[in-house]
């Protein structure tokens, strides 16, 4: 080896990329090379700071919010993926495949939890619920009598209508309007969340309007 | 009324229920929010502004769940999580052709301090910031990749020259030509 190691060399000898020649080379060199020692910290100090930075947020942006957006785009486009290409069936690391067996036990015990749920259920949930399927049959946001205090605000309520998907708390609402169009299918799904297609009768061109709650 | 529900719902065709819609699964919005992070910042250092590894992002996780049935083992879901996003970052240069970068004055003024700090660490904090994204800006886009792949998500030389679609001691050169360049530049803010 010349006098110094070459710059090359000691920038891949820190993470073990050289040959088994070459790094054992650089070892002995450096073992008694003060100068080559030097600079060979001075690479891992660089690779420290560029490991220690790159895991920093570029200046000047609110995480939390970009991660929000991201998310909801996410979820846009994973709803547009399904209605270009419906999934025929869903398989993968995030869905359970119980054997046929178990998930009939399964499906069982769901029913019959189901039906004690519903029979114990507190009045104010049960008319959320009665709302919800209110909103389904008769595919309007307007309440259809109430029942036992169905009135009182029950925290953020999102509904699907005809004229459009609105969130209402507190007697405010803010709602996505849809004008000149005919409901496809409108559907309501705990936890709070709503979602509907339109389909223009003129042009034929389907939206998409879906609003979560968090 | 539980008969009526249960009436109505099945009456709706398969298509338009969103009872099965994307993300209404607990462990994907897990997944998501768990790697977030991660795969935008790794995006972000490759391509440079930020709108653009938004968007990069979002189209990382979205193939990602949409192939999700390519993945068979939980534990390497955030490696093969990596791959995908690196690898889409790469195919965006490649369509572009171009690296762009942000001018550092335009940036917008910090809205949020994310952390308690000193004014004094803040400004440290955003020096140590301000000084890479510089280094980053003399490295060619091949550079740059191969050192963060190497360097910050620890991938093995050979992993590096997979995605990259070179041979190892290509990948080697790059690296190296990268390192050199990064200490160079940091020893010249120092002096």
């Amino acid at each position: 080896m010349s006098r110094h190691v070459p710059e090359a060399d000691l920038a891949l000898y820190i993470t073990g990329d050289l040959s088994l020649w070459k790094n054992a080379a650089v070892t002995v060199h450096t073992a008694g090379c003060e100068a080559c020692r030097q600079r060979l910290d001075s690479y891992r100090r660089s690779r420290l700071k560029l490991k220690q930075s790159a895991a920093e947020l570029p200046v000047g942006e609110d995480w939390d919010r970009l991660a929000a957006e991201m998310t909801a785009n996410i979820r846009v486009g994973l709803a547009a993926g399904e209605c270009v290409a419906p999934r025929r069936t869903r398989t993968g690391i995030f869905v359970h495949r119980p054997m046929a067996m178990w998930a009939s036990v399964a499906a069982g015990a769901l029913v019959l939890i189901g039906a004690a749920f519903w029979l114990n259920l507190p009045a104010s949930d049960a008319d959320s619920l009665a709302h919800a399927a209110r909103i389904l049959v008769h595919g309007t946001a307007h309440t259809v009598g109430t029942t036992r205090g169905a009135t009182e605000d029950r925290g953020p309520v999102v509904e699907a209508s005809a004229d459009g998907v609105a969130l209402r708390e507190n007697g405010v609402a803010v709602s996505i309007p849809e004008a000149a169009s005919r409901p496809v299918a409108v559907t309501v799904s705990a936890p709070g969340s709503a979602s509907a297609r339109y389909v223009d009768a003129d042009t034929g061109q389907m939206t998409i309007t879906s609003v979560y709650v968090q | 009324m539980l008969a009526a529900l249960r009436e109505t719902m099945s009456e709706a065709p398969r298509s338009t229920r969103f009872d099965d819609a994307p993300l209404s699964s607990e462990r994907e919005s897990r997944f998501v929010a768990e790697n977030m992070r991660r795969v935008f910042l790794l995006i972000y250092r490759i391509v440079g502004n930020v709108a653009d590894a938004q968007d990069l992002t979002q189209e990382a996780f979205i193939k990602a769940l949409q192939r999700q049935d390519q993945l068979k083992d939980l534990e390497k879901a955030a490696h093969w999580l990596s791959r995908i996003a690196s690898n889409t970052a790469i195919d965006f240069l490649r369509r572009s052709g171009r690296i762009s970068f942000s001018d550092l004055e335009d940036l917008p003024e910090p809205l949020v301090s994310s952390r308690e700090e000193s004014p004094e660490q803040r400004i440290l904090r955003h020096e140590h910031r301000e000084t890479l994204e510089q280094g980053l800006e003399v490295l060619t886009s091949r550079e740059r990749t191969a050192l963060l792949l190497r360097d910050v998500e620890d991938l093995p030389a050979e992993e590096v020259a997979a995605r990259l679609n070179c041979s190892k001691a290509t990948v080697r050169s790059h690296i190296a030509n990268a390192r050199v360049k990064l200490r160079r530049h940091f020893d010249k803010r120092k002096a």
